[in-house]
């Protein structure tokens, strides 16, 4: 094959990757795509000529539906400020943490099917136990991590435990201060859905 | 998947820090943004920084932004608040109250083309806006009736492609590639028009 032919053959084969690609981006903005070819499409929309093709074929949409007597776009300036700003580092989307809970209930499900009635009974029970642990460490912004629990919160668990004829439990005075002073020192961010935890720990039953 | 299900997509992928998908979501509504911000400021130049100003606050609010509500709605809002908020300030001048729309009437594709953006544009957009028009018709005009009748419904009546291959008897495939195509010519036709810098429209 000789240069020529060769050029001519890239050339074609190029014209009909870049047709392929913008008639990718046309379905992935109608929303007529297969999950699988998203990445595809954001792939060829990463190159300039995707993003040409993107912003080319909303504007046809645009003027079909009578906007293309407004003023010029303005992206080229937003992109430049939205340059300058820190990229988000967000929480998954409502989408994303109900699929990662999904996923892992059903790989749950999957480990103990082998198991009797019984034991996919309790198994289920584990896993549900397991799921909602993983959901608190998800919406772990949600969830108000209690403060360090005040004299008063103490004494009611004491005084609930004497309406119910328990042996009240005593609750070390020193251990607020002592909760409070680590807190302020060590690094428990990381520990922040356990945070939750950690107070009822602390009480110790009455000799 | 619906128009909204696209721009949570792209939303999300703003979320985990791809800034490139909050480009596509500005080349998106930018228009219908504009639009809307131009029924509360006059000035062409003044539009575009609320304009700005609107997508610059959106992308800083986006880690809030749950998908509850559609994104155009809630980036149609956040335009509304930053123009109003423009107009309240005090080096600006007032706009009469009759002149600006309801709260309840947000929606930039309600909007009569034919009004209120021809204080703001000036004579050369005009005829650069009147060009393309014309060139839009030319192209629809010289369409195929299948090509013309699939762009239509997906455009102007927001038909899913599903819908359209019931409404035309077709199959999904040639609803997708008679959408394409209608797109391609039309943008063929507008090309020679918007090919310089100054009249990029994006």
């Amino acid at each position: 094959m000789n240069s020529e032919m060769k050029n001519t053959t890239v050339a074609t084969s190029s014209t009909a990757d870049s047709a392929l690609a913008r008639e990718q981006i046309s379905r992935w903005m109608d929303g007529d795509i297969a999950p699988h070819e998203i990445e595809l499409a954001m792939t060829a929309l990463a190159r300039e000529e995707g993003r040409y093709c993107w912003a080319e074929m909303h504007f046809v949409g645009d003027c079909i539906r009578g906007l293309e007597n407004t003023p010029k776009g303005c992206a080229e300036a937003i992109r430049a400020a939205i340059a300058a700003e820190p990229a988000i580092i967000a929480p998954a989307g409502k989408r994303l943490r109900v699929q990662a809970q999904e996923r892992s209930l059903m790989t749950a499900m999957k480990s103990i099917s082998h198991l009797g009635r019984g034991g996919r009974a309790w198994a289920t029970a584990a896993a549900v136990a397991a799921v909602g642990f993983v959901g608190t460490v998800v919406y772990k912004d949600q969830v108000v991590a209690p403060q360090v629990a005040t004299a008063a919160s103490v004494v009611t668990v004491a005084d609930a435990d004497v309406i119910k004829g328990v042996a009240p439990t005593k609750v070390r005075a020193d251990f607020n201060a002592y909760l409070q002073a680590h807190q302020e020192s060590a690094d428990i961010s990381s520990l922040s859905p356990m945070r939750q935890y950690l107070r009822p720990a602390v009480i110790v039953q009455a000799q | 998947m619906s128009d909204r299900a696209v721009d949570q997509e792209l939303v999300e992928r703003v979320q985990a820090g791809d800034k490139r998908a909050f480009d596509l979501l500005v080349l998106k509504y930018q228009r219908k943004v504009q639009r809307l911000v131009a029924r509360f400021v006059r000035d062409s130049g003044e539009v575009d920084d609320v304009v700005q100003e609107a997508f610059i606050k959106a992308y800083r609010a986006l880690p809030t932004f749950r998908g509850d509500a559609a994104f155009y709605t809630w980036i149609y809002r956040i335009a509304i608040n930053c123009a109003k908020n423009y107009l309240a300030s005090p080096a600006r001048r007032i706009v009469p109250q009759s002149d600006l729309i309801s709260d309840d009437d947000d929606d930039a594709e309600s909007f009569d083309r034919n009004t209120g953006l021809h204080d703001v544009a000036t004579p050369d957009a005009e005829y650069a806006s009147k060009q393309i028009a014309e060139a839009v018709n030319r192209a629809m005009a010289a369409l195929p009736e299948d090509l013309r009748t699939a762009v239509t419904l997906r455009e102007i009546e927001g038909l899913s492609y599903e819908e359209i291959a019931a409404a035309m008897d077709c199959p999904i495939g040639t609803v997708r590639s008679r959408i394409f195509r209608a797109r391609e010519a039309i943008a063929t036709e507008l090309r020679p028009l918007l090919d310089t810098r100054e009249d990029r429209r994006w």
